[in-house]
């Protein structure tokens, strides 16, 4: 099955929503998964030449299990291609391969782009001559769940199978991109015999050879990896029409023959022979060895698509690890990196004692019935001026400081918040981020509805205010809270100064002091959020403005 | 007339993002209301609606103000998927919210799925030169580092008190967007270009 999407639809798509192009192999964050990076037609040079790619796939239809690839070379044909791979259902007696194409082209090559696509699965895959550049297919596998054997990398070509192979439910697709130096001599194009011709030492030049996907890239020297700044391919050779020879006397030298090239950029000039001939020499006879394998590996995927099954039992051998690139082992670290539940479980994570502690765990720690960080927080932002800070609480502190502050409570007991390096600001961020990450919210939800009733209630103000008050006093955690909305009602005293009217500061609190209980989702909360965020702000304008009375301050304080 | 004019264009959705306090609603309000207001009320959402000409061309503008403070980040992406232009305010005179602005934007490019999309940054409060702590050449060295891979991508400094340059931020905004339509990153130019299936 093939089907073809612009750019727009994969927008729709819910797996591949985010894509990150600073990130290329960041495997699975939240069940959006990222597509790729694309640059935009028009846009010059923009496009990011080592194809990025990738990622894995939230396995939101029910048989996509895989979604390799996309894109893009220098010079800004991007033309993403995806690769999915399915296992049929309960453990899989089929699996199918699914591809398709999604252009991100600029306009003047929108035409062109449709006629590509059919041709990648049924037929013998003519290369995408009517691109400029080709479609890259970069590297694979990266599915989410962890019964994953570890991803197949570059370096492998080498002992690879020489199918892919599917084996449900664990799929495992095989890379067909490989890159490195040679010297390529072009051969004039003769109708020579099939025999392969005498090599000329003379005429080798510097190249670097890319296989990627369906195509053999030849680029011009041998420096470096491809680079934005490169200019495209000199030569584009489509596997599916490619055929070697091995060079009688060179165990390093190959010979390739490519029937009708697909042009390249300058159309019209020398590419436009029917048969392209070269003799590619490498280093060493191992990589010569390494290429072949990779060039039929890619050939195989292209014209046979056979796919052979194989039994449940993950395979024994490993990939050699030694030979994994930095974002594969990270990737492969990422999904085999245990649950945090595990981890705690096991004593090497340990929650923070402070931050994102529960309440009681805190007080418990500080022996004491609210947290001695809000207490020193506080008595620190009020002594520096805080309260006649303009827009204290609405204007975030710096967040790496903040994190720095953090870091110190959670690990030294004895820190001193009055330091001047710890601005009001950062002092204010710390504090709400402290509330924010309480396992549980200070305000429960059960104490918030019952004070949203009253407080909504059409009863007299007294009335409401000694209802308020009742509930209060069975509220757990109603010494922070007193603690809390004290200093609260303390800035609004100030507000003259500092500009937080009530209102302005239950808006920018409240979401700190209450949320919605154990919807994970982002999306979930942040629509609750805005519905819930009007009664939210009235009810803790009230309870900052009736403070006084609520949680007996002038009672307790004396 | 005018009305029949205005209500044949298609609306120009613009999100003013930037961190907290910084004048992105006092910005919008000049903008749109030619006013500069006191008061000093965290936003969580209001959106305005102006037409005007732009080069001899109509252009009504929805701008969606949005809440600075990181409390509502999670409505972020929510807005930004919306959004056609950005408009990403710091304040010339608080270091933080120019700390903020570089990973806004690549949260824009991020959530957009884009290396290039009109984004315009603002920076606000040039009245208050005397508590100004961002060097003009500072910012101006931050969108040029964008503007190697985002052509789309300005910076201008504004003042919503003395409405300096308030209107040319909006407008030239516009104006990168109409570049960037015209060059084919719109969405109709993408429609038309898938014809198989």
């Amino acid at each position: 099955e093939l089907t073809v999407m612009s750019a727009e639809d994969l927008d729709k798509e819910p797996f591949c929503q985010c894509a990150d192009a600073s990130t290329p192999d960041d495997p699975d964050v939240e069940g959006a998964d990222c597509g790729a990076s694309s640059e935009e037609g028009g846009l010059d040079d923009s496009c990011p030449a080592v194809p990025m790619a990738t990622s894995a796939s939230q396995v939101d239809t029910g048989d996509i299990d895989d979604m390799a690839m996309v894109n893009l070379l220098p010079n800004r044909r991007s033309v993403m291609f995806r690769l999915s791979l399915g296992s049929g259902s309960g453990g899989g007696n089929k699996s199918f391969l699914q591809s398709s194409l999604q252009t991100h082209a600029s306009d003047s090559r929108q035409q062109k782009l449709p006629s590509v696509s059919p041709t990648l699965q049924e037929s013998p895959p003519q290369s995408p001559s009517c691109l400029d550049n080709p479609v890259f297919v970069e590297s694979a596998a990266s599915l989410p769940q962890l019964l994953l054997p570890p991803p197949p990398e570059p370096g492998a070509a080498q002992s690879l199978p020489r199918r892919l192979e599917i084996s449900s439910p664990t799929v495992r697709l095989l890379e067909t991109r490989k890159e490195g130096p040679a010297r390529v001599a072009v051969l004039k194009s003769s109708a020579s015999s099939s025999s392969a011709p005498k090599l000329k030492p003379g005429r080798l030049k510097s190249y670097r050879l890319v296989l990627t996907g369906p195509d053999l890239l030849l680029y011009r020297g041998s420096g470096g990896t491809i680079d934005r700044r490169r200019p495209p391919p000199e030569v584009i050779l489509s596997l599916a029409r490619t055929t070697w020879l091995a060079v009688p006397g060179s165990d390093r030298t190959l010979h390739l023959r490519c029937h009708e090239p697909s042009p390249d950029d300058d159309a019209g000039s020398k590419q436009q022979q029917k048969q392209f001939e070269c003799h590619i020499q490498w280093e060493t006879p191992e990589l010569r060895r390494a290429w072949i394998a990779a060039l039929t590996l890619a050939k195989d995927l292209l014209i046979n698509r056979q796919f052979t099954e194989r039994p449940q039992q993950p395979q024994p051998q490993a990939v050699q690890p030694a030979k994994h690139t930095i974002v594969q082992r990270l990737n492969d670290f990422f999904r085999r990196r245990p649950a945090i539940d595990e981890l705690e479980r096991r004593g090497i994570v340990r929650s923070e004692p402070v931050f994102g502690a529960s309440l009681t765990d805190v007080c418990a720690r500080d022996g004491a019935d609210t947290p001695l960080f809000l207490r020193r927080c506080i008595a620190a932002l009020e002594a520096s001026g805080g309260l006649e800070t303009v827009g204290l609480y609405r204007i975030g502190g710096n967040a790496a400081t903040v994190q720095r502050l953090r870091l110190l409570v959670d690990q030294t007991a004895d820190y001193d918040l009055n330091q001047a390096c710890w601005d009001i600001n950062v002092l204010a961020s710390a504090l709400k981020t402290f509330l924010r990450e309480l396992k549980q919210p200070l305000l429960a939800p059960d104490l918030f509805q019952a004070i949203a009733r009253h407080h909504m209630s059409g009863a007299k103000p007294s009335m409401r205010r000694a209802a308020v008050w009742q509930e209060l006093q069975v509220a757990p955690g109603l010494p922070t809270l007193r603690l809390v909305f004290g200093h609260l009602s303390r800035v609004v005293h100030h507000s003259a100064v500092n500009q937080m009217s009530a209102r302005n500061l239950a808006l920018v609190i409240g979401p700190n002091l209450l949320w919605p209980a154990g919807s994970a989702s982002v999306a979930a909360k942040a629509a609750n959020l805005a519905t819930d965020l009007a009664l939210q702000t009235g009810v803790v304008e009230y309870l900052i403005l009736e403070a006084d009375y609520l949680f007996d301050l002038s009672r307790v304080e004396a | 007339m005018s009305k029949s004019v205005s209500k044949s264009v298609k609306p120009i959705k613009i999100v003013v993002i930037g961190s907290g306090g910084v004048g992105k609603s006092a910005l919008t309000l000049q903008f749109s209301k030619s006013k500069f207001f006191l008061d000093y009320d965290p936003t969580i959402e209001d959106s305005f609606s102006k037409s005007c000409y732009i080069d001899n061309e109509m252009a009504r503008l929805d701008i969606l103000d949005t809440a600075g403070q990181e409390e509502f980040t999670s409505m972020r992406e929510q807005y930004m998927r919306l959004g056609q232009a950005f408009l990403v305010v710091f304040s010339v005179t608080d270091r933080k919210g120019f700390e903020e602005v570089d990973s806004l934007i690549q949260l824009i490019y991020r959530v957009k799925d884009r290396e290039a999309f009109p984004i315009m940054v603002a920076g606000n409060k040039i009245d208050l030169q005397n508590d100004r702590c961002i060097d003009q050449s500072l910012a101006q060295e931050l969108v040029q580092r964008h503007q190697e891979f985002n052509p789309y991508c300005a910076y201008i400094e504004t003042s919503a008190k003395t409405r300096l340059n308030v209107d040319l931020v909006f407008h030239d905004l516009v104006r990168l967007l109409r570049l960037y339509n015209a060059k084919g990153g719109s969405k109709q130019a993408k429609k038309s270009k898938c014809s198989l299936l």
